[in-house]
């Protein structure tokens, strides 16, 4: 009786099985928010910093806008085709207010004559650096009683959060075409964390987003087959 | 003795389902697996004539649409993909599997018409 009880069940799991499924893996493209050719001939910058009276952004021993321009010229150089034109010194922007920038048509087709360039990537950049306490429930074991009990601590942390909102324009015209914010925020567990490290832990987690901004990506997903 | 009872009832209806596959649908199961074969090397082309295969001989299965939604999604054809996954849903009703792959399709699908300007000459629309 025991026997024919272990046949069913071994019936029944062949049963399921046969019935099963399998996961695959697909790579499905992602267009890129702006439809270019991607030959064209772009001026990478101005970028404008955002509250430069502030306590936080004072503290940083570069210039945050500078570095990112940089960052983003290496970076499309390496992600696509662009043509990219030499960077003018001493270029002044019209205005300090980010989300007037957009309005200044004048002022980007006249960078855009000065340059030659088809697109200007440009905007405006707020990189803050916080230095917190936080409280965290730690375990500890008791050298006393060999219990386990939990205490509160006071973490050290440097917080960075990089906020970008990236403007393009048609350099013939001077017209805003695409408007994009980008946001990062990142952790460490230590007081006084290099800011340096920390922006480019910021731009190394927004490069997925900044490149396809300009060139078609492909994502990884995966689906479930049925194989009966 | 009832739950010996029980178990003999559901092995006979597991072999009763085996058996009705080996016979009518036999050749539906070969292409399926075949299909899946194929889709797990990367040759969706040839798993989508497979599961469409499959699909004609044993008529609106809903596991058989899904597959084909799958294999059409793999090939960039969206909006074949799209109704294959709607028809799939509706012959299936609640089927877990097929709501998930379908509600990660159209995850994907929303990206990628929010993306840059859809040319007219395209497959997807937004």
């Amino acid at each position: 009786m025991r026997n024919l009880d272990l046949v069913l069940l071994a019936l029944l799991v062949a049963g399921a099985a046969s019935a099963g499924q399998r996961e695959v893996q697909l790579a499905l493209p992602l267009r890129p928010k702006l439809a270019l050719s991607g030959h064209e001939r772009l001026y990478v910058g101005p970028f404008l910093r955002e509250n430069p009276e502030d306590k936080a952004s004072a503290d940083v021993r570069f210039d945050v806008a500078n570095e990112f321009e940089r960052y983003l010229r290496r970076l499309l150089r390496k992600e696509t085709k662009f043509v990219l034109v030499a960077t003018l010194d001493a270029v002044r922007l019209p205005t300090t207010d980010p989300l007037q920038l957009g309005n200044e048509a004048d002022f980007w087709r006249g960078l855009g004559q000065k340059t030659g360039a088809d697109i200007i990537v440009a905007g405006s950049i707020d990189f803050q650096i916080q230095d917190t306490n936080q409280p965290k429930i730690e375990a500890y074991e008791s050298p006393t009683d060999g219990r386990t009990y939990y205490r509160q601590v006071m973490v050290e942390q440097t917080g960075f959060t990089y906020d970008i909102l990236l403007n393009v324009y048609d350099a013939r015209s001077g017209a805003l075409v695409l408007q994009e914010p980008l946001k990062d925020t990142q952790q460490r567990d230590e007081r006084s964390f290099d800011e340096f490290t920390g922006m480019f832990a910021n731009l190394y987690a927004l490069e997925n987003q900044l490149v396809g901004i300009f060139v078609p990506r492909t994502i990884k997903t995966k689906r479930i087959l049925f194989t009966r | 003795m009832r739950a010996r009872l029980h178990l003999v009832a559901v092995a006979a209806l597991v072999l009763a389902s085996c058996a009705s596959s080996s016979s009518p649908g036999a050749l539906a199961h070969q292409a399926m697996k075949e299909g899946v074969r194929a889709a797990a090397k990367g040759y969706w082309q040839e798993a989508l004539f497979r599961f469409q295969q499959a699909g004609e001989d044993a008529g609106d299965d809903p596991e058989i649409i899904n597959n084909v939604a799958v294999a059409e999604e793999a090939l960039g054809r969206w909006e074949a993909a799209l109704a294959s996954y709607k028809h799939a849903l509706q012959l299936a009703g609640g089927n877990a599997t097929i709501k998930r792959n379908y509600a990660r399709f159209a995850e994907f699908y929303t990206s990628y018409a929010r993306g840059a300007k859809i040319n007219k000459d395209d497959d997807a629309k937004p």
